[in-house]
């Protein structure tokens, strides 16, 4: 079996973190077999989303198109990529805007719009904007994101 | 009151009118399959489902390897010992493919399409299509290998809106989900548009 090579990152703390604060983003290739692999795993398995005719007879759109969930499952994980072992993905909404098609790439972007404290927990919300090649912005989503705080840090390692 | 408003600006043909009040009658079931169209659902499918929502760590795993997703939180036991809840977990949208909030709406869209999904055009002649707008998410209890997560899901709302093109008519459901020991682990709200064109 081949190994997985995983991603592992260091632990961000809400002190360390400001408003406006950009996060790394992270780049997601469409494929066609892409798509279709996420329909075996999602359960929906409208051909819209894997069969050419059928996209473009009954849906009326020029090729397949991916998932709005796969597209809302990928704009999140540029934060679950960046919160760190102690950090967690508490609220998560996307509006998918524009189709995105097999060729197309997403460029998922992120940027801290405020934070704040509350029963010893940070709490940071998030606004992430998903980009197509051409420009056009193919989703938007906002997640809030809880961080660990220095100050708490003993009752999280023990 | 403003949506009120707004509704009562929205013109709609008899058979719409009826279909809509039908449904606002809906609002607050539970999810049980509806219509003719979801109980004859193929066998593919419908032994897919049948299969259960154990969240095994194996499917954990295609889940975040379907969406080239390789945190190490999901994948590496050691790593994920020291984590905030200590252990392997479920990436947050893992969610999705137990169960992804749209069940009240594509049962809506079994009114509108018959077999094939082919739009019911002599009774729904306006019908264009329709498009997944918003999905919202909120997380309580980390879903980890192992245990059984168990949806339900109620008709939130549903209303139309005027725009320019095309009447808006938005079907929103509201799913809970539960594991084996009764935590709520997630809840979802969908709410899908469909498109049915101006009448002129």
């Amino acid at each position: 079996m081949t190994e997985i090579k995983t991603k592992k990152v260091d632990q961000i703390y809400f002190e360390d973190i400001e408003e406006g604060d950009k996060i790394p983003g992270l780049r997601k290739q469409y494929t066609l077999q892409k798509i279709a692999v996420f329909a075996s795993v999602h359960g929906d398995w409208c051909p819209g989303h894997y069969d050419h005719k059928w996209a473009q007879e009954k849906f009326n759109q020029p090729a397949p198109f991916a998932y709005g969930l796969q597209i809302t499952a990928h704009c999140s994980q540029v934060l679950t990529d960046w919160m760190g072992p102690y950090g967690a993905l508490r609220t998560f909404k996307s509006r998918t805007l524009t189709p995105v098609y097999p060729g197309d790439a997403l460029e998922i972007k992120a940027k801290i719009t405020r934070k704040y404290t509350e029963r010893d927990e940070g709490y940071v919300e998030c606004e992430v904007c998903a980009e197509k090649q051409d420009g056009k912005l193919a989703a938007r989503a906002w997640g809030m994101v809880s961080l660990p705080l220095k100050a708490m840090e003993k009752r999280y390692r023990g | 009151m403003e949506k009120q408003e707004t509704e009562s600006k929205v013109k709609l043909t008899p058979a719409e009118k009826e279909l809509f009040e039908r449904w606002r009658a809906k609002i607050g079931q539970i999810f049980v399959p509806q219509t003719e169209q979801e109980a004859m659902a193929d066998d593919l499918v419908i032994y897919f489902f049948g299969l259960g929502s154990e969240a095994t760590w194996t499917w954990i795993k295609r889940w975040c390897t379907v969406n080239e997703d390789y945190n190490a939180l999901w994948f590496d036991e050691e790593y994920a010992k020291n984590s905030r809840w200590g252990g392997i977990t479920a990436p947050p949208l893992y969610l999705i493919s137990v169960n992804d909030g749209l069940q009240w709406p594509e049962s809506f869209t079994d009114e509108l399409c018959g077999p094939g999904m082919i739009a019911r055009t002599d009774k729904f002649p306006y019908y264009s299509h329709t498009f997944q707008a918003e999905s919202e998410w909120e997380f309580f209890e980390p879903v980890r290998p192992g245990d059984t997560i168990i949806a339900e899901s109620k008709l939130a709302d549903i209303y139309w809106k005027q725009g320019r093109e095309y009447r808006m008519c938005f079907v929103v459901g509201e799913t809970e989900m539960k594991n084996q020991r009764g935590q709520l682990v997630g809840r979802n709200k969908s709410s899908p548009v469909y498109l049915f064109r101006n009448i002129d």
